[in-house]
């Protein structure tokens, strides 16, 4: 979001305004961030690699999501309405001049601190995987994260991406073959 | 590419990502996905997915910058819809003010049309002078007040757009 120059007056107006105008009450909307920015912003940082960025466009899918005139029928329909906002920022981002993007791969996949053992080959298979999702297009990263690691079903990625539930089954069959083959590929040149 | 489907593929991804496989799941399921290639690329993919899922929700706390609160995005989100709204409210304005300047414009234009014929006997002041002038300077005056003579409207609608066009700009701009 752009900074905004209003006077005191004038943001005591917009809290009220926006308690008539939003879609939902500010209670509701502490509910519904508390269940949902963490994995909001978990899956806009591993679709951009950037953790700054997963910041701005968290607040932005936010902010889209106040100022949206649908109406939902749960909670759950409009965290997939959330996501597809965040999924539709992302590509925004992605058709910007590459000057303006940063690398897929982020400082913040750095490893976590040992405490059980194992760090090393957990940083690595992540790295690998980093590597991989790098390698698959957009829309196949999307779908992968949403049905793997979120656990969302085919009928709610279809809702999140746009896309028909029909189709969904075949495509992230295909996603899912491809990321095995660049992560056993990763295996093998790192075998070397 | 053949298209592969294996009817247990989503029970095996609901035990990976509920986390109860391979140990907590059903024996049957194990020794299916060791002899299923689709079930063991959801097992390798799922894990490893889940793995970094897990990581990354783990690694918001250990940020130097925390997640914003809701309260702070919805004071943002109120902030800027007011902002916005206020933007459009102002937009017909600005073309208002654009739309006035090339009013202005066009009858400063107008008027130096109609007020040139009481204009040019000022001009018979000018040859006064330009008689008095060296042959040189003569020459160069002359050319000069000629030229003067025939384009002056022109070079005076020229000047006032230059004037104006700035002004316009700052008023139709300045919001954005």
């Amino acid at each position: 979001m752009n900074a905004v120059a209003l006077t005191d007056r004038e943001r005591l107006l917009a809290l009220e305004e926006a308690e008539r105008t939003f879609p939902m009450t500010e209670d509701e909307f502490r509910a519904f961030y508390e269940l949902t920015a963490r994995p909001v912003w978990v899956y806009i940082n591993r679709m951009t690699g950037d953790g700054r960025l997963a910041d701005d466009l968290l607040q932005e899918a936010y902010y889209r999501l106040l100022r949206t005139t649908a109406t939902f029928e749960s909670d759950d329909h409009r965290r997939n309405y959330l996501y597809r906002i965040a999924t539709n920022l992302v590509h925004d981002h992605r058709r910007r001049p590459r000057a303006d993007r940063e690398p897929l791969l982020d400082a913040e996949r750095e490893p976590a601190p040992d405490v059980a053992g194992g760090t090393e080959g957990r940083a690595a298979r992540r790295i690998d995987l980093a590597r991989a999702m790098a390698r698959m297009k957009p829309r196949e990263r999307s779908m992968l994260w949403l049905a793997y690691a979120h656990g969302c079903s085919h009928e709610e990625i279809a809702q999140m991406l746009g896309l028909k539930t029909s189709s969904l089954k075949a495509l992230l069959h295909r996603a899912r073959q491809r990321l095995a083959g660049f992560l056993s590929q990763n295996a093998e040149g790192g075998a070397r | 590419m053949t298209r592969r489907i294996c009817e247990h593929e989503m029970a095996v991804t609901e035990a990976v990502l509920g986390r109860r496989w391979p140990a907590a799941c059903d024996q049957t399921l194990r020794e299916h996905a060791e002899s299923c290639e689709v079930c063991r690329e959801v097992v390798e993919v799922a894990a490893l997915l889940r793995e970094d899922y897990d990581e990354a929700r783990a690694a918001i706390s250990r940020r130097d910058v925390p997640l914003p609160s809701a309260g702070q995005i919805w004071w943002r989100a109120a902030v800027h819809a007011r902002a916005d709204a206020a933007r459009a409210a102002a937009r017909p304005l600005v073309w208002g003010y654009g739309a006035a300047a090339a009013c202005a414009v066009g009858v400063l234009a107008a008027t130096v049309g109609v007020m040139w014929p009481s204009v040019l006997p000022l001009f018979d002041g000018l040859a006064a002078i330009r008689s008095r002038l060296t042959p040189v300077a003569f020459t160069t005056a002359d050319m000069v007040m000629a030229t003067l003579r025939a384009e002056l409207p022109i070079v005076i609608g020229v000047a006032a757009c230059l004037v104006a066009a700035p002004v316009a700009l700052y008023f139709a701009l300045r919001e954005e």
